[in-house]
């Protein structure tokens, strides 16, 4: 049998024992059911919760379906979903590392690089799982309170949107590699993954250069059916990053003596 | 041609060699002892072989080959075997062999084969979360025996086991040593002798002796006096001080005096006693045991 399925196998079994294939969708569904919702039902729950004083005058935007949708990305999936992603990978290279359990494996006919393929393809395929149903629910919600959106866009939208998840995922495992204790690990990669999402905001030439920047272009693509400038470089520069963090963790760790048990 | 020859082995960290030029060799189906205290260096070694720690220096050979291609042909079980504790005994097995690339037909009938040997069939679908530590043992065994390798490596395999899991553990190796070629390491002779054709003992990062049991004893076993007698303690205090006495030990009111030359060394001795009117009662020359050899060894290093 192939030792890469055989690594996948154990993967799949992992998430399934460790419940993270029920939890990290059901998380997501939640995200993606809460931004229609509340969007759609702010004004009562404004009202519900005592009203405006007299005389303020408060309105309300005007959000198309496209825009709710589009924004269950950057107010809920860019938010507590980059955090929750970052808890479930944080340790999934360190465990391994830390108890001995890689250094065993590599006592058999594995590589470091088949090793890691599979924790980010494992994880790259429930990540992409749980975005896919949250997103799914999302959509749902939104054509139901508000109005039907291109099903071309959403999916366009969220493969862009993919991308930058998978660099999140490869970006902890890099990290994961690197550190020891998993605390640090989650700490530091969700300063540096927030850091990259909030400079987005500033806009500017630079951003071309930034994964987090994805996600802008996949509200564009959500809400206008078009790309934001220098599309096809963000993307390069983003695949580009993924495999240099890759390959930066696979020499890191070969070079490194690895504890065992 | 050896199965595994090792020459000139060292491993520095800093500036502390924890392994200093180790010279050994192993036959086939040979069961081998690597024997010393704790911090002795024979987990490192063991470590090296198996490619999981670097070498600072010298090589190992397995069949006449280089380091890399060796590990499909040594089964190794760890001193602290973890393992996944969500896995099934079973799937651990079917993972394990999996790595090693064994046909999933093939695979499967080893499986049986080896749970039955190592007697877990029972709770081959238990998580090994809930398992013992010496059912942790026996399956860390079963997966060291699964892809069949030349050379079957174990780091303390009794060492953390109460008597009745060691006892099981040494049963079913003495069953495995028939038919592999096994390198352990402990820190109990005891065990080194029972199950071994081969000693290396090892203190401090060096190589001390090497060779059969017979041979260790044949060639290092020295003969020791041993002395009864009430109050023995300021006489022993004295003969420290001598220059014909090598080392003395006082245990109850038995004094075990190892001297450097033997007849000298009596004869000494006898006229020390008479002198000082000791009343011994009892004078004895003997050889020492296989455990003194290894402490004596061991300590005087």
């Amino acid at each position: 049998m192939n030792r890469f399925t055989v690594l996948l196998q154990k993967e799949w079994l992992d998430a399934k024992r460790s419940y993270k294939l029920l939890w990290l969708p059901v998380i997501f569904m939640f995200l993606g059911i809460l931004q229609p919702l509340s969007s759609f039902y702010l004004p009562e729950i404004l009202k519900m919760a005592g009203g405006l004083p007299d005389g303020m005058k408060f309105t309300l935007p005007e959000l198309t379906a496209s825009e709710v949708l589009a924004s269950a990305l950057t107010d809920q999936f860019d938010q507590l979903g980059l955090i929750v992603i970052v808890m479930a990978t944080m340790g999934i290279i360190a465990s391994d590392k830390n108890n001995g359990m890689l250094a065993f494996i590599l006592t058999r006919n594995t590589t470091l690089v088949e090793y890691l393929l599979s924790k980010l393809l494992g994880n790259a395929v429930l990540i992409a799982g749980s975005i896919f149903l949250g997103f799914l629910s999302a959509a749902f919600y939104t054509f139901y309170l508000y109005q039907a959106v291109s099903v071309a866009r959403i999916a366009a939208g969220l493969g862009v949107y993919y991308i930058w998840c998978l660099f999140m995922l490869t970006f902890v495992i890099t990290i994961g590699a690197l550190l020891t204790r998993t605390p640090a690990i989650a700490l530091l990669s969700i300063f540096v993954l927030i850091f990259l999402k909030t400079i987005t905001l500033l806009e500017g030439g630079f951003q071309i250069l930034n994964p987090a920047y994805l996600s802008n272009q996949a509200v564009s693509i959500i809400t206008s059916g078009n790309v934001l400038p220098h599309f096809f470089i963000t993307m390069t520069v983003s695949v580009l990053l993924i495999i240099f963090c890759l390959l930066f963790a696979t020499s890191y760790l070969s070079k490194k003596e690895l504890p065992s048990m | 041609m050896h199965l595994l020859q090792v020459s000139q082995l060292q491993k520095r960290y800093g500036d502390h060699e924890v392994v200093q030029n180790i010279d050994f060799h192993i036959n086939q189906v040979e069961c081998v002892a690597l024997l010393g205290p704790n911090g002795a260096g024979k987990t490192t070694i063991i470590k090296m072989i198996l490619g999981i720690n670097k070498l600072t220096g010298g090589q190992i050979l397995l069949n006449g080959k280089r380091h890399d291609q060796m590990r499909k042909f040594i089964g190794y079980l760890p001193q602290h075997p973890t393992f996944y504790p969500w896995m099934t005994g079973k799937e651990l097995l079917t993972f394990m062999g999996g790595l090693s690339n064994i046909e999933r037909k093939i695979l499967e009938q080893r499986i049986n084969e080896l749970l039955e040997l190592v007697g877990l069939g029972q709770v081959e679908n238990q998580l090994i979360g809930t398992y013992s530590g010496g059912m942790k043992q026996r399956l860390g065994i079963a997966q060291a025996l699964i892809h069949q390798p030349k050379l079957l490596i174990m780091d303390e395999p009794v060492s953390a086991l109460d008597p009745l899991g060691r006892r099981d553990i040494l049963e079913l190796l003495k069953v495995i040593k028939q038919k592999s070629t096994i390198l352990f390491s402990t820190h109990i002779l005891h065990d080194a002798e029972e199950l071994c054709d081969k000693m290396l003992i090892i203190n401090k990062g060096q190589l001390l002796v090497n060779g059969s049991v017979n041979q260790i004893i044949e060639q290092t076993q020295k003969p020791i006096f041993i002395i009864q007698a009430p109050q023995l303690i300021d006489w022993t205090h004295q003969l420290m001080n001598e220059d014909i006495v090598e080392s003395i030990e006082l245990t109850g009111n038995a004094a075990k005096v190892r001297v450097k030359n033997i007849e000298q060394g009596r004869d000494w001795l006898l006229s020390n006693i008479i002198n000082l009117h000791l009343p011994i009662q009892k004078f004895e020359l003997v050889q020492e045991s296989l455990e003194e050899i290894f402490l004596r060894m061991v300590k005087s290093f």
